[in-house]
């Protein structure tokens, strides 16, 4: 698509060096800046940066939009990253040229920016509702309608549903994801290691708003066991058996730097026994937890009553 | 080249085949020419619930292939989308 906005070359690449000086309309601009915070820094984001997109024109829906988009596209770059492959329709070279060679990343310094082992911070203190920065019209009969599913699933309706009530289509998917992460689904994955990346999900999100469900699942997982305060810190400081270290490193990785995993990641999961399912399970909850507690830091959705698991489970 | 196991177009059967068909087409409408199903959707074939899924939020996402980028109205959103990828370092 960017040579087709953009025709001189010069303007694609300076975007990519730095986008802050690229010669690109203003509503672009803040649109890479949204693209920039949700996937580096979302937990920094305040009332502040939603008031000033409205100040530019752009009105909540469209916001919306932009975090949708970031959203899906989080669990699609993580999915491509996780499974390594190849680049449609690129040949080997040109594969080196753009980025194929990932051990070369080992060596480099890209990061998400996004520091291990630090757990979920409270929920920023800024101008805004109680439930999100966001407008919502909670009257709309689509939110009406997925709210009493939640109503019925969860006994309460999650603050991310009324935080999206401008922009119903997400809520199809939403749902869906909801159900895919509440427990592992191949059975390949214990249900204690899928507690247990959901909780260092969290804490590399710094997500206020995950950390009520990742912590209630892993005390539901071991009752009595801190895990939670073991797995949202930092993981490395505390002894786990060598299949959950595994998971957890592997986790940890896909979450921060999902460009550097090789095909020695599913190799060191193997010879512990897990398999091909387990690795494509840990890649999904680790993609499709991250881009909703991204989305929920990015537009101050607070936490929910209550964990967001299935009362009858 | 795939880290994992992979069903292909060939092996797919049931739903993940009507996804990996759907997801086709909605490329090769919104794109404007043919476009296979992207390896990205096969990485989770093995567990075809996250396919389905996947292939889901690329429907909501585009309006059943209607819009990729239909107006000049829809580019911030793309741009936001595609900073995500750039800024992760993931060319795929």
């Amino acid at each position: 698509v960017l040579p087709q906005l953009y025709p001189d070359p010069q303007v694609v690449a300076q975007l990519l060096d730095d986008f802050e000086r690229a010669d690109i309309p203003w509503p672009h601009k803040l649109a890479w800046r949204f693209g920039k915070r949700f996937v580096q820094s979302s937990w920094e984001a305040g009332a502040a940066q939603i008031q000033e997109l409205r100040d530019a024109g752009i009105c909540d829906a469209e916001i919306l939009r932009w975090a949708e988009g970031a959203c899906v596209q989080t669990w699609w770059v993580m999915s491509a990253d996780g499974g390594g492959v190849a680049l449609d329709g690129f040949t080997p070279s040109q594969g080196r040229v753009v980025g194929l060679e990932r051990e070369a990343y080992e060596a480099e310094t890209l990061r998400t920016g996004a520091a291990p082992g630090v757990a979920a911070a409270a929920r920023r203190a800024s101008v805004g509702g109680d439930v999100a920065w966001v407008e919502m019209d909670l009257e709309r009969s689509e939110y009406r309608q997925a709210a009493a599913w939640a109503e019925a699933r969860y006994g309460f309706v999650p603050n991310f549903f009324k935080a999206f009530s401008l922009r119903p289509p997400l809520y199809p998917r939403h749902q869906r994801a909801l159900e895919l992460l509440e427990a592992p689904i191949s059975g390949s994955l214990t249900p204690r290691q899928h507690a247990l990346v959901r909780g260092l999900v969290s804490g590399l999100n710094r997500s206020a708003y995950g950390a009520v469900t990742s912590r209630a699942l892993l005390e539901r997982v071991a009752p009595g066991e801190p895990l939670w305060d073991r797995v949202s810190g930092d993981y490395t400081l505390h002894e786990w058996s060598p299949a959950e270290r595994a998971v957890l490193d592997f986790a940890a990785k896909m979450a921060l730097t999902s460009y550097k995993v090789t095909d020695k990641d599913p190799a060191r999961l193997r010879e512990l026994g897990l398999n091909d399912a387990a690795y494509v399970e840990v890649i999904n909850v680790v993609s499709i937890q991250s881009s909703i507690e991204r989305a929920a830091n990015i537009l101050g959705v607070a936490p929910d009553a209550g964990p967001l698991l299935a009362r009858e489970a | 080249m795939a880290f994992v196991r992979m069903i292909d177009e060939a092996q797919a059967t049931g739903l993940l085949a009507e996804n990996y068909r759907l997801v086709a087409e909605r490329y090769t409408h919104g794109l404007g020419f043919p476009m296979p199903t992207p390896e990205l959707y096969k990485v989770s074939s093995i567990v075809p619930a996250y396919t389905h899924a996947l292939s889901e939020s690329q429907r909501l996402l585009t309006g059943d292939g209607q819009h990729y980028c239909e107006s000049d109205a829809a580019v911030p959103r793309l741009f936001a989308g595609f900073c995500v990828a750039a800024l992760s370092a993931c060319f795929h």
